[in-house]
């Protein structure tokens, strides 16, 4: 009697090891398989989140806005009465309300003046799912505007279930480059100068959809100016002019139907 | 029946090692008591050696208006050791920076503190805080700090791949704010940053 009550607890904890091991190798299985077409590759991932339900309208595009650095952390120090992190806040607000006016839908990763790591500011946007992603910042360099976007490999390892948090961005990279190039055409058409360069910029990297970092500024001289409200006005509208011809083309590359 | 030799070897051993434990406790307070030159004493940087040749070297230098790299031939006189050679071009380029109207300029006493180099094509440059410290902050300006620096190496030595920075020894998330130090930089995409920063 014993002994048939011992063997059966033994079939079944030996029964629970081989269903455990099969279910895992399954799983590892089905994390190294790669995608099936070419065309999946440059789409976002899809695996961090369960895709959402097939929406009844036709869905607004999300434009997230990161005003760079915040609390403790304030960026560059314009001038003694001027850091950076306030005038990437003064922009994004503007421009936050610029592009609601021009019918798009955008949140801000930060609306008040609060410590984010890059990490946080990331994995905020990323549970958003955009369609773009832009990240200001604010410096006393050349009168220009500079869009970059992130400098990394656009072909990595990640396959399967999961996507490497450092490399998050590569499925995305064509798309964002081709996008920095276009806003910055378009605001050169609005009179503005502006380059299109590549950077290692936090969080860039780790954006799972089209992600650009602005950097604008005056000439040393007139860096006051970043903090006068017609020249964060000239340069927000200009700005939302340029995202939203932009639009479209990421609209059509991330497969959303109008 | 412990012997007579026994017992004066065992006596000669134990007088040992009681002098051995006192001359060591005297060794250890000498050294603690005395002062400490490595950690007081101005790091100098050894001069080139006068007798060593002088050759023709090429430096991406930062213009920081209108934000772009150009190469630049300066004629330098650089140690045999591809070590020392990495340290003399990174020192020669910082030297433009740290100049009176330098077009990238960083304060006097900016410095590299090593640079490692390891196989497979990997270096490691160590800078100092001077550097960091009054490097601008902004993306542009740091990002052309970091391509000239690597530019210069990854052209004058050659099999270069990946390069960390390091500032006084230890890893730092951001060179001023922007430009990221957490990981490393890979020459090939750096040649593609150059070619757009030449523009």
């Amino acid at each position: 009697m014993r002994s048939n009550s011992t063997r059966t607890w033994s079939l079944i904890f030996f029964s629970s090891v081989a269903v455990i091991f099969v279910l895992f190798s399954f799983g590892l299985i089905l994390a190294q398989t790669p995608p099936a077409s070419p065309a999946t590759q440059t789409q976002p991932p899809q695996v961090l989140t369960p895709a959402p339900p097939p929406p009844t309208t036709p869905p607004r595009p999300l434009v997230m806005i990161d005003p760079a650095h915040g609390g403790a952390e304030s960026g560059a120090v314009l001038n003694p009465t001027l850091l950076e992190k306030d005038v990437t806040l003064g922009l994004a607000r503007r421009l936050r309300q610029d592009l609601t006016s021009r019918g798009v839908l955008v949140e801000l990763v930060r609306d008040a003046d609060v410590s984010l790591s890059t990490d946080d500011r990331a994995a905020k946007a990323n549970a958003q799912r955009p369609i773009l992603y832009l990240c200001l910042h604010a410096s006393s360099e050349t009168g220009a505007v500079r869009i970059f976007s992130a400098l990394q490999p656009e072909a990595t390892d990640n396959h399967g279930l999961f996507v490497s948090w450092n490399s998050a961005q590569s499925a995305s990279l064509a798309m964002s480059r081709a996008a920095g190039q276009q806003l910055a055409a378009v605001l050169q058409k609005s009179g503005l100068a502006a380059r299109s360069l590549t950077a290692a910029l936090r969080p860039l990297n780790n954006i799972t959809a089209p992600a650009l970092a602005i950097e604008v500024g005056p000439a040393a001289a007139e860096i006051s100016k970043l903090a006068s409200a017609d020249y964060q006005q000239t340069i927000s509208a200009a700005l939302a002019n340029s995202v939203v011809a932009l639009i479209p083309t990421l609209q059509s590359d991330a497969g959303v139907s109008r | 029946v412990i012997t007579r030799q026994f017992v004066i070897v065992t006596a000669i051993l134990f007088g040992l090692t009681i002098a051995m434990s006192v001359y060591v406790s005297q060794l250890r307070r000498r050294e603690l008591t005395a002062p400490r030159v490595h950690s007081t004493a101005k790091v100098e940087h050894v001069a080139p050696p006068s007798s060593g040749s002088t050759e023709q070297v090429t430096l991406f230098v930062a213009y920081d208006d209108p934000g772009v790299l150009r190469a630049q031939s300066v004629s330098a006189s650089l140690a045999s050791g591809r070590q020392q050679r990495a340290e003399g071009l990174l020192r020669a380029l910082i030297g433009v920076y740290t100049a009176k109207n330098s077009p990238h300029p960083l304060a006097v006493g900016s410095d590299v503190r090593d640079v490692f180099l390891a196989d497979p094509g990997i270096a490691v440059i160590d800078l100092n805080s001077a550097l960091v410290d009054s490097q601008v902050s902004g993306v542009l300006s740091e990002e052309l700090t970091i391509t000239s620096m690597i530019q210069t190496l990854a052209t004058n030595i050659s099999g270069l791949t990946r390069v960390k920075f390091l500032v006084d020894g230890k890893q730092r998330d951001t060179l001023a704010g922007h430009a990221d130090l957490s990981e490393f930089y890979d020459v090939s995409q750096i040649n593609d940053q150059v070619k757009e920063l030449s523009q």
